[in-house]
């Protein structure tokens, strides 16, 4: 079906405003003609054609009007999604740098207390050994394990 | 011929309620981009020497506590990715 509309829709839209109101014209003709001798054998066939005509019209005109809607619809549809695409674009990038920035502080601090820690090894090493069974638990919550690794 | 006007009438009337049967084409946004910046795993723990050294062992916490705080804010991050992007969008299709 919409292999036809699609079809018909190819037609300017002009010609189905003329057939429109030329139809209309066909179905009054068709009843006044029937008052004319010889030309009243006619007037079945040109009401016919004028009912057909005018039908298949009112549908073109119907969905020339829907087609001019939904264009509308979706240019309102592709403006707001053009907006929201630049607003996310924005987004992504404050984000961006609030993460960037962030990162640098903490690898700063990082930085920072490790230096610390060269600093004062000595006073840090002087008192205490650490026992290869307290680094083997620490290494072992550092790993990452999956629950069939504990069976 | 009042016979006629009432057909006529009738297929006016069932063009009228056919009229325009088309569809419309559908509009969608596009998925959106995740900043690289949180879109990466986070990194394993980092696991000590054998050392008797208590200074490396801190140090090694320290680092490992680094790498956590980094994780958290690609955590923090996702979160408010996924909260901007979805205001975003029901803006955007909202009606």
């Amino acid at each position: 079906m919409w292999q036809i509309t699609w079809m018909l829709g190819l037609l300017p839209d002009w010609i189905w405003h003329f057939l429109l109101v030329a139809s209309v014209v066909g179905i009054f003709a068709g009843t006044l003609l029937k008052f004319i001798p010889f030309v009243q054998q006619y007037t079945l066939p040109i009401k016919i054609a004028s009912v057909v005509l005018a039908l298949l019209s009112v549908f073109m005109e119907g969905s020339i009007s829907k087609e001019a809607e939904y264009a509308a619809k979706i240019k309102e549809l592709e403006d707001k999604i053009a907006r929201a695409e630049q607003e996310r674009d924005e987004a992504n990038a404050k984000i961006r740098t609030k993460i960037v920035e962030k990162k640098i502080y903490v690898k700063q601090n990082v930085d920072r207390l490790v230096n610390q820690i060269v600093e004062v090894e000595k006073i840090i090493n002087a008192e205490c050994k650490v026992p290869k069974e307290a680094i083997d638990i620490i290494n072992e919550a550092a790993k990452t394990r999956q629950p069939k690794d504990n069976k | 011929m009042k016979k006629f006007f009432i057909i006529l009438l009738v297929s006016f009337a069932t063009a009228l309620v056919l009229t325009g049967c088309t569809t419309v084409p559908p509009v969608y946004p596009k998925w959106p981009e995740v900043p690289q910046e949180i879109n990466t795993v986070c990194p394993a723990l980092r696991e000590i020497e054998p050392t008797t050294k208590l200074s490396d062992v801190v140090k090694s916490v320290v680092e490992n506590y680094g790498t956590y705080h980094e994780c958290r804010i690609q955590i923090e991050g996702w979160i408010e990715w996924y909260n901007t992007q979805k205001t975003i969008y029901e803006r955007a299709v909202a009606k």
